[in-house]
């Protein structure tokens, strides 16, 4: 995707956000309502000039938006890996997803990574349950192994 | 005055405090020289974990980190030519050929104390210019402050981007999302979305953590760095006898420790343009500028003095005023919030002991900098070079998930991040400048709430807002920067059409 694209669809998206946000500050009651649709009023004018400005004089030379496979990757892993963190347990998904986000993204050492997970989980564990006593989300595995007991 | 800062400095000198100081300042030296990540990332992503600490003991690691990194830019600078944030460019014009010249370890050492100095300056000049200046700000009233916060925005979006539409743009996304939430004064609830989570407004830490770190993390994925630099390229020289390090540099320090000082104040200009400036004056000074970007050691020093000289003072607006002058002092801000100090007058007087001390951590990290040079450090800190940057990415996503998550337990937090990271990634892509957004999202609500209770004040009349002479200056100074962000637009556009134009005419010749 060229750089002109990426800014014509990003003036769109601005544009657009502008008339969602100028809709809903339209149903704020009284004096409340009065800063935010100033600063949306703006906000659409900027925009505006932003699309049009892309649309007449954008970058046609560069290109934006290289490897996206690994980008659109890295978030949906990110994101499994954070309910995986509430779900399951810090330490049971931490485990899977260094390594699995490390090896996706094309580092390849095995050792490497595993000598990184353990090193990375022993000083959060300290950091966390010994020095300052925040409980880490509680493991599922270990829930589970103590109500067969 | 005085009690408060013995008080602070003895609160400073605990065991505990100590050890988070010089953690910190290492911490920071690593952070300024990994590829990939700087110190707004850095800060960003400690401030969830801090939550729960003692303030004094956060508030000592953030001190550190942001001294320490200072130099941290410095190592990449001069070993490979590399400056791992816009501050540390100037250290390459001279860093880099000297390191070519087999002088390595003597730059390195040169930017070290030269960064410890002008660290101590900044520190010094906070620790003067802050409590006055708090005292005279008690004296504005609503229109001042929000004349006040209006400047701070504007002059952020105009001078820190290329492109002043984008900082605009960024800077009215802020503002807009300042207003999420509860109205102070009427009690409406605005943009909630049924989300009755967000009737406190959008959690300030939470949308710094994931704009700067989770941002920076895909596109650290993206770009793909697998392997670090060879243990040979970061081989350091032997250091020969060249005598003291910053024999005959007082007049160099001197003049670039007061240009990194005053451009720290003035909102918006930053450390990049802190260590041009220095160093572009150190080169009209010198009797011999034809050696300048050949190796000469007054440019390393000129640039990482007047680097690390804006650190302290770019924080005093922000302590004295609540308005902070740039993306990391924001940050900061976030970081005070989260321990529930707000920053401002007030500040002073309810919390000395913090405030102050937090002062004299800022002083006492840039002096740990002066330990820190020593040879055996030095090479230590170049070998973090080595470590692939893929490597950091999936650490920095448990360590931000993990830090957010035990502060509230809501995992709506967590999506709030991630999303948050997704606009500052494509903020960065499309070339918006990413602390107008911040500023707008922390200074916005200061405007608002400042204007509306100005206008109760008035009874509605507008002309309340203009009426006394401080306002009258920061109207007329709002002018100024408004007018050439429009003559640098309308230049802009002109020369964008002249390239549109030429680039038409190559296709239409090329065919």
């Amino acid at each position: 995707m060229t750089f002109r694209s990426a800014e014509v669809m990003a003036g769109l998206v601005l544009v657009a956000f502008s008339v969602f946000a100028w809709r809903e500050a339209v149903a704020i009651r009284g004096a409340a309502a009065f800063f935010p649709m100033a600063i949306i009023a703006a906000l659409g004018f900027f925009s505006l000039v932003y699309l049009v400005r892309s649309v007449l004089a954008g970058r046609q030379t560069e290109t934006v938006f290289e490897r996206w496979r690994i980008f659109v990757a890295a978030l949906v892993i990110s994101l499994i890996y954070i309910n995986a963190v509430v779900h399951v347990g810090y330490i049971t998904s931490t485990v899977f997803f260094i390594p699995v986000l490390a090896w996706v993204i094309g580092f390849r050492r095995p050792a490497y990574i595993a000598l990184t997970t353990l090193i990375y989980l022993v000083c959060v564990y300290f950091m966390f349950e010994v020095v300052f006593r925040r409980p880490l989300p509680s493991e599922m595995l270990l829930e589970f192994i103590r109500s067969i007991r | 005055m005085l009690t408060a800062l013995t008080d602070a400095f003895f609160a400073v000198m605990t065991l505990g405090n100590l050890a988070a100081m010089i953690t910190g300042t290492i911490a920071g030296i690593i952070i300024g020289a990994l590829p990939g990540i700087n110190v707004t990332v850095g800060i960003a992503i400690l401030i969830p974990l801090t939550f729960g600490m003692e303030p004094l003991f956060a508030l000592g690691l953030i001190a550190g980190i942001f001294n320490g990194a200072s130099y941290g830019n410095a190592i990449p600078a001069i070993l490979l030519n590399v400056p791992g944030t816009p501050a540390a460019v100037a250290t390459t014009f001279d860093g880099y050929p000297m390191a070519q010249k087999g002088r390595s370890a003597h730059a390195l050492r040169i930017a070290c104390y030269a960064s410890a100095l002008g660290a101590i300056a900044s520190a010094i000049a906070l620790i003067l210019i802050a409590p006055p200046l708090a005292k005279v700000t008690l004296l504005f009233g609503p229109a001042e402050y929000f004349w006040l916060a209006m400047l701070g925005l504007s002059s952020i979006a105009v001078l820190l981007g290329s492109d002043p539409v984008k900082g605009l743009i960024a800077a009215c996304f802020g503002m807009l999302l300042a207003t999420v939430g509860m109205d102070q004064i009427t009690g409406a609830m605005r943009f909630h979305f049924g989300y009755w989570e967000l009737a406190d407004g959008l959690p300030t830490v939470v949308v710094l953590t994931g704009l700067f770190a989770f941002s920076r993390v895909l596109m650290m994925a993206q770009e793909g760095k697998m392997t670090g630099v060879s243990g040979e390229a970061l081989r350091l020289s032997r250091d020969k006898d060249e005598g003291p390090i910053l024999k005959g540099m007082l007049p160099t320090l001197t003049r670039s420790g007061v240009i990194g000082i005053i451009v720290g104040i003035l909102p918006g200009v930053g450390g990049n343009a802190a260590a041009l400036l220095a160093y572009n004056e150190e080169k009209r000074a010198a009797k011999d500028p034809e050696t300048f970007g050949k190796g000469n050691p007054r440019g390393v020093a000129a640039a990482e003095c007047g680097n690390s000289a804006d650190n302290s003072s770019s924080l005093i607006p922000m302590l004295t005023l609540g308005i902070p002058g740039n993306a990391i002092a924001a940050i900061i801000m976030g970081a005070l919030l989260v321990h529930g100090l707000v920053p401002g007058p007030q500040l002073f007087r309810e919390e000395p002991v913090i405030v102050y001390g937090f002062m004299i951590q800022m002083l006492f990290t840039a002096a740990i900098l002066f330990v820190l040079g020593g040879m055996v450090a030095t090479r230590l800190f170049a070998q973090v070079l080595r470590l692939p940057s893929v490597v950091l990415v999936p650490l920095i996503v448990s360590l931000m998930t993990i830090g957010i998550y035990t502060t509230t337990y809501e995992i709506m937090h967590l999506y709030m991040a991630v999303g948050f990271g997704l606009v500052g990634y494509f903020m960065i892509k499309l070339d918006f400048p990413v602390a107008p957004f911040v500023l707008g999202l922390i200074l916005g609500g200061v405007a608002e709430f400042n204007l509306r209770v100005a206008l109760r004040i008035a009874r509605g009349d507008w002309t309340y807002l203009f009426q006394n002479v401080v306002s009258k200056i920061l109207v007329a100074l709002l002018a100024l920067i408004i007018l050439a962000a429009l003559s640098r637009f309308i230049r802009d556009l002109r020369r964008r059409l002249r390239d549109g134009r030429t680039t038409l005419v190559e296709r239409e010749t090329m065919e």
